[in-house]
């Protein structure tokens, strides 16, 4: 019987393991293992990903976990069976809600309660520094009172437990206690031998303990990391975890690299003397069946009205949402209907419609607008349940990739809600019917990219916090390795390439890099169960209030068959809500579902590009395709939304499609019999339904081999997997004749965008969304935009940059005023929107909604008046004053902040009460309010600082405007249109984006505002490694280069960039992304 | 009422902090130079930005001033050491010794100072036996004075050898630490005002330590014997092998400084062939000061400490040039079963009188 490691920790311990379950799982199988152990710290958060890996890897995955308890001390325990899981996923449910988020302790008497099937270890050797000081003639009995038989959290970092362990506020003697809990044949002492000075006498006393109650020894390691190498991560986790560094650790960090995964023969060596306790971890991993396949998940029930089934209930709604959704039920749309819902009577999915269905309902009895998206508008049942608004019958929607009869896993419904507090309702709803313990977030796990990687392992390395917070701000999103690589980014943050913790910091990003940092939630995925989901997977608070997460992310859900509704927020859904009740409340009435579909005004917009601020179609890419590709019917939005994607990119599908669309190109098919499908993209496959629709007609796949072919490329987990279908594909085009030129042109296309391309039924649902916010920006502008503003933070640009587009379009913004603005910004008339103090910095929003309040009862007549009713801080009062919304009280600004600063009469009365003396100046020499103010009036450069300054944005002059005469040879955005091919210009404006897309090869776009608009100007690698520096941290630019002119899409191809230094230069911050 | 000075400095930082306000708002008020601020009316200006923006305003009016003063923070010399693994025997600290006697040279070379002091702690393992873990563990100190204050860290380090040489303690150590006590080098003209002392340190151990007040070994590294035999059984060893003779009746004249702080001493032994003796008094408890007469050594420690200090001092100076100890320290509470040999060296007193008559 070989050595079995029953107590290993990965990654997902959070900063207690340096390797992800993963690369143990891989080590047990180099070491030839036949089965392990995964036990992190309050959860079984790796735990699916460990199973799926080691079944991968032919090992037997088990499940445990370590408890921490109240006491500090720690208790590890393996699930034997199905009950034992159920009672560890309740146990820490019960253990994580009680604490706050992070935090968990389980007490020692609720033990008892969930100690079936589950096994404990009792004692370890990482207590030996507890014995510290006790004689070995101490009686064991006296040594399990005052140790208390567990591994000590402090030991294991290195301190002195004894004080931890004696401080135990539980049974007395904890071995009996333990025994009578789970039993004599649950209770194994744990022994571990890590080489360290004085861990053999507590393992002595654990083996008398062990022969004293006669309980079974058990060897371990403890293990933290798959490989000795580990250990460097673990140190550096270590600091991170106790936040010091690995010049002042000392003692917390470990004392050798002894806790890696071990063969049978290094375990058997370092036990030679106690082969029982070897022997013995193979025993244990025999009675050990659990395996998270077996769950007993049950999807919850639907209520259903008497009579009905849950399929009955379903069938009926359907037919009588179609009697509402079609004019006339043709037969297609009957086939249609009728085939999914025998497949999903088959499947037994009615009761995860019904709930969608449901949730859909009360959304709209809520005013709450809602969209199903994604592959669930390929289904004509949720069209017919309101869930979805595309008819996939009309559209020719592949139903397969929605539901097919192989597929493992729940259909895929995602709700799109507007963003804030609607969406949060909803889910509140959620919690509110399936209970606390019934539904949960997903959660996503926060794990360690470029800059936190950095940041993170700079600070164990004692790196100055200067070198950390530059290369933070240096490489905010990461960057290209070919072009720079991580030690030449951290030299130009400040550190040498020769510092002698260099190589040591290269090592450990590239370790650190990707392993799990902490738990977050997932931004709308919600999985709910019928009964207690806190019996499958262990529950947790989130930092949100009244939320709670499971401890497995969406993919392990999905893998382990727990059913999961993507509630997901779009900022773009609220802005519409917004505007569509300010048109309502306007008296001119507008929804979604009446927006005209071919509004000529707005076709014209999107040719024009003058999209800032519409939904997906606003990015610079989209920007620079629209005038190409210009629109003329919803169809076209579909495309222009879908053709913008890095599969497309890759896929060389963008310049074909362009250049057939313009005519330039004939337009041909892969194969003839492909028309139908293609057609409608010009023989260019857009969308994943074309390419699941390909490989049916080409290679005569079933929809179900259609959508296996989809999953297994779009995964990319597995190598071997992608090639055994994309060979499968292969063979079977060749059954069928297909040319060898064409096979290999279809796979191309077909590998290169299964993973990024949208399936087209999403496509039309952003669409929607697209064409309707564009529709609001050309008729209901003033609407629009107010709600844009309300909004922020949203979309691709800042509330200074949609101010500015707003004003191009005639909608003139006018500032913060107390007697007149509201919290949210406001429409005037048709053409006027008035600032709101949501866009005041650093103004409390009870503040804002107390100031409206006082308005309300009576307006303000003067200064003094303002400030007597209203109680904001002298920094909020300073900042209204600053931005001007107090000149309604001064000549200007600065008298406004004159007056503002005055202390009152009552307070200097109020202070003199207190006994603070205040600025020791007479209540009797207040100024006098017709008192002129002595500042000067601000000049208008100092008044669009100001604005900045306090609002991010201004509604004066762009800053650029002010800079204009003292730029002859600038050009301006808008006059670039007349440039000349290959001219060289000058443009000059704020930063608004800088991007380096994946697709770019390097290359980087830069835009620029000025007040005329936004040009846009690419740097190759080579100029931008040259101006690296400039192009990150200024904020106004000057950049000289060639005009590139095409297709009324104009881009300067940069040559030379220069910082445009000015006093009174100030914009707003750049939106910088890959 | 005075303040501390934490308090000092955080008024400090909240004054500057308060400046700092002070000027931002200024700025934003369009005020940039002194003019502009000396313009403004100082009451209204009073009224909005407090007392601070009066004095700013006086400043700039000049009518008052602020005296800079130069405010150094206070250097320390003080080097130290926590053990990853529990140490068993002082050779150990003697490589950690000389590394923070050379940082603490460096250090002070600096800045143009020598060490006149140095303190000496080491922390021990010893939790208490209920088990609580910091509050028992004891800390040994000693300091030693430097009588020409130095840089030398070859010297330093002799004077931190010959001491550990000696050291013992029950428990492992844990850490150590090393203060210097820094002082100005005493200056003088080449060969004018020279002391004819070739090396005072070296006198200093040898000749003068005796006159000095007594060495301060402030807290006993462990535990105090229970009966004082052991000192017999070396006395007779010394009587044997080294040719004392037996404790002399008469009370012996002691210097100034021991008569007002100490009772009579004993005298303990005799050499036959010198003028060296042996004295010992007991200072209270089981401590016992023993002293060479003429100052050639004198210490104050445990009784059976001071022996074994007695012994080692004369191997080093070469009095005694063998030392054979068969189990330690402790064993020499066990007087039967200890065993000592010490071999006389008898050029040591001649050495010891050329010294001394300079």
């Amino acid at each position: 019987m070989s050595y079995i490691e029953l107590h290993a920790c990965s990654a997902f311990s959070f900063l207690r393991g340096a390797s992800f379950p993963e690369q143990l799982a891989e080590t047990a199988a180099e070491l030839a293992m036949p089965a392990m152990a995964l036990v992190d710290r309050n959860g079984v958060y790796g735990a699916q990903r460990f199973s799926v890996a080691a079944r991968e890897q032919n090992i037997r995955p088990i499940i445990g976990c370590e408890l921490s308890m109240e006491d500090g001390n720690i208790l590890p325990v393996l699930v034997e069976n199905r009950t034992g899981y159920r009672n560890l996923c309740e146990l820490l449910t019960q253990a994580h809600l009680r604490s706050e988020k992070g935090k968990c302790a389980a007490r020692w008497n609720e033990l008892p309660q969930f100690a079936e099937g589950l096994v404990a270890f009792l004692g370890s050797a990482r207590v030996s520094r507890a014995s510290f000081g006790v004689s070995p003639k101490q009686s064991f009995e006296a040594f399990a009172t005052r140790n208390g038989f567990c591994a000590s959290e402090k030991v294991r970092d290195g301190e002195d437990a004894l004080a931890n362990t004696r401080g135990a506020c539980a049974p007395q003697n904890r071995a009996r206690f333990l025994v009578d809990a789970f039993g004599r044949k649950n209770v194994f002492v744990e022994i571990q031998r890590h080489l360290l000075r004085g861990e053999e006498r507590t393992n002595r006393q654990l083996v008398d303990l062990a022969a004293h109650y006669q309980l079974p020894l058990l060897a371990t390691n403890g293990v933290q990391y798959a490989r000795p190498y580990g250990r460097q991560v673990l140190d550096v986790f270590t600091c991170i975890r106790e936040h010091t560094h690995l010049d002042a650790a000392g003692k917390l960090v470990t004392q050798n690299a002894e806790r890696y995964l071990k063969s049978d023969r290094q375990m058997r060596e370092l036990f030679r003397d106690l082969p029982e306790a070897i022997e013995n971890t193979s025993r244990l991993a025999e009675r050990l069946m659990f395996s998270l396949e077996n769950l007993g998940y049950e999807f919850p029930e639907f209520p259903v009205p008497d009579g009905h089934s849950m399929d009955s209930f379903l069938r009926t709604i359907v037919w009588f949402g179609a009697q509402q959704r079609y004019a006339a039920i043709s037969s297609a749309v009957k086939r249609q209907l009728e085939e999914e819902l025998a497949l999903i009577t088959k499947l037994g999915f009615a009761g995860y419609f019904l709930i969608v269905w449901d949730i859909v309902n009360f959304c709209r009895e809520h005013d709450i607008m809602v969209q199903g998206r994604g592959s669930a508008a390929n289904s004509a049942v949720c069209y017919c349940l309101g869930i979805t608004p595309v008819d996939p019958v009309s559209n020719h929607l592949v139903f397969e990739r929605f539901l097919n009869e192989s597929r493992k896993g729940w259909p895929d419904i995602d709700l799109d809600l507007p963003s804030g507090d609607r969406r949060e309702a909803v889910i509140q709803e959620i919690y509110r019917g399936y209970g606390k313990h019934g539904a949960a977030m997903t959660a996503n796990v926060i794990t360690y990219r470029g800059r936190s990687a950095a940041r993170e392992i700079g600070k164990a390395l004692n790196f100055s916090p200067s070198i950390l917070d530059r290369f933070s701000h240096l490489f905010a999103n990461g960057d290209f390795p070919h072009t720079l690589d991580l030690q030449s980014q951290i030299e130009q943050a400040g550190l040498p390439k020769e510092h002698p913790r260099m190589p040591a910091f290269v090592r450990l990003y590239h370790a650190i890099y990707g392993l799990p940092r902490h738990l977050g939630q997932h931004s709308g995925g919600m999985i709910i169960c019928q009964n207690k989901l806190s019996s499958f997977v262990p529950l947790e608070n989130a930092s949100m209030p009244g939320r709670v997460v499971a401890q497995w992310d969406k993919d392990d859900c999905e893998d382990l068959g727990i059913v999961k509704v993507d509630l997901l927020g779009l900022g773009m859904m609220s802005v519409m809500q917004d505007a569509f009740e300010l048109c309502r409340e306007r008296g001119r009435p507008l929804d979604l579902a009446h927006i005209p579909k071919d509004d000529a005004a707005t076709f014209e917009m999107m040719q024009k590009a003058d999209t800032i601020g519409v939904f997906q179609i606003e990015s610079r890419a989209q920007m620079a395709t629209l005038p190409r590709m210009k629109p003329e019917c919803f169809y076209d939005v579909v495309i222009e939304v879908a053709i913008i994607r890095p599969g497309p990119i890759q896929g060389d599908m963008v310049h074909p499609y362009l250049a057939r669309r313009a005519g330039r190109e004939p337009r041909t098919y892969f194969d003839p019999r492909l028309e139908p499908v293609l057609g409608r993209t010009l023989g260019v496959p857009l969308f994943q339904e074309q390419m699941l629709q390909i490989a049916m007609i080409m290679a005569d796949f079933s929809g179900n081999e259609a959508e296996e072919l989809r999953r297994a490329l779009s995964f990319h987990r597995s190598e071997e997997r992608m090639q055994k279908v994309s060979l499968k594909l292969r063979a079977a085009m060749e059954r069928k004749g297909v040319a060898p030129d064409k096979i290999d042109k279809i796979i191309h296309s077909i590998t290169s965008f299964a993973l990024y391309g949208f399936p087209e039924s999403h496509a039309i649902s952003f669409a929607i969304l697209a064409y309707g916010s564009a529709y609001l920006k050309v008729h209901r502008a003033a609407e629009f935009y107010a709600s844009l503003l309300n909004n922020q933070p949203m979309g691709f640009y800042t509330p200074a940059t949609i101010v500015k587009d707003a004003d191009r379009h005639g909608i003139k913004i006018k500032p913060v005023r107390v007697t007149q603005s509201t919290l949210r910004c406001t429409v005037i008339s048709d053409d006027t929107v008035r600032l709101g103090f949501c866009i005041v910095n650093g103004l409390c929003q009870e503040h804002a909604q107390e100031l409206v309040r006082r308005r309300q009862d009576r307006q303000f007549d003067s200064m003094e008046d303002f400030k007597r009713r209203v109680q904001l801080s002298k920094e909020e009062l300073r900042t209204l004053a600053e931005l001007g919304a107090l000149n309604c009280f001064a000549e200007h600004r600065r008298a406004a902040m004159w007056a503002a600063e005055e202390t009152m009469h009552d307070d200097l009365l109020r202070n003199r009460m207190v006994g603070t003396p205040c600025c020791g100046v007479r209540s009797a020499q207040r100024a006098d309010p017709t008192q002129k103010s002595p500042l000067p009036a601000m000049t208008l450069p100092e008044r669009v600082r100001a604005d900045y300054e306090t609002m991010n944005l201004t509604t004066g002059p762009h800053p650029m405007k002010l800079l204009r005469e003292s730029l002859p040879n600038v050009w301006r955005a808008s006059d670039l249109a007349q440039a000349r091919h290959d001219a060289t210009v000058q443009i000059a404006g704020n930063v608004i984006c800088r991007q380096r897309p994946g697709t770019a090869k390097g290359f980087v776009f830069i835009s620029l505002e000025d007040e005329t608009g936004v040009a846009n100007a690419i740097v190759d690698p080579n100029l931008f490694e040259r101006f690296r520096l400039l192009i990150t941290e200024e904020a106004f630019l000057l950049i000289e280069g060639e005009v590139q002119n095409s297709d009324r899409v104009v881009l300067i191809k940069a040559r030379d960039i220069r910082p445009l230094a000015r006093e009174q230069l100030i914009g707003s911050q750049s939106h910088d992304f890959r | 009422m005075r303040r501390s000075s934490s308090s000092r400095a955080a008024t400090g930082k909240d004054r500057e902090a308060e400046i700092g306000k002070i000027l931002t708002i200024l700025h934003k008020w369009g005020i940039h130079t002194l003019g502009q601020l000396a313009a403004l009316d100082k009451e209204q200006l009073g009224a909005r930005l407090g007392p601070e923006a009066i004095r700013m305003w006086e400043r700039a009016n000049g009518q008052c001033h602020r005296v800079l003063k130069l405010v150094r923070p206070p250097e320390s010399f003080e080097e130290s050491f926590e053990f990853e693994n529990k140490i068993e025997t002082a050779e150990p600290l003697l490589f950690m010794l000389r590394r923070f006697l050379e940082q603490l040279a460096v250090r002070l070379r600096a800045i143009y100072l020598v060490a006149k002091e140095l303190t000496l702690r080491i922390t021990f393992a010893n939790s208490r036996r209920d088990g609580s873990a910091e509050a028992g563990k004891q800390v040994y100190e000693r300091v030693f004075k430097i009588p020409q204050p130095t840089n030398d860290v070859d010297l330093l380090f002799r004077m931190l050898h010959t001491h550990l040489e000696n050291f013992k303690s029950e428990y492992p150590i844990i850490a150590v630490s090393l203060q210097a006590e820094p002082a100005k080098p005493s200056r003088q003209q080449f060969g004018l005002f020279a002391t004819s002392v070739r090396d005072p340190n070296q006198l200093y151990e040898t000749l003068l330590w005796g006159k000095q007040a007594s060495p301060p070994a402030r807290k006993p590294a462990g535990k105090m014997p229970a009966c004082p035999t052991a000192m017999m059984a070396v006395l007779r060893y010394l009587q044997r092998y080294v040719g004392f003779d037996r404790p002399h009746p008469r009370r012996f004249s002691v210097p100034k400084i021991h008569r007002r702080t100490f009772a009579a001493p004993m005298l303990a032994a005799k050499s036959s062939s010198s003028a060296a003796l042996i004295w010992l008094r007991e200072i209270g408890g089981m401590k016992w000061h023993g002293f060479v007469r003429n100052g050639i050594c004198n210490w104050i420690t445990e009784f059976w400490r001071a022996v074994t200090e007695a012994v080692e001092f004369g191997k080093w100076m070469g009095f005694m040039t063998k030392i054979v100890i068969s189990s330690g320290t402790r064993d020499l509470t066990q007087a039967q079963s200890s065993t000592l040999s010490l071999q006389r060296d008898p050029s040591f007193v001649g050495e010891v009188l050329r010294l001394r008559s300079g």
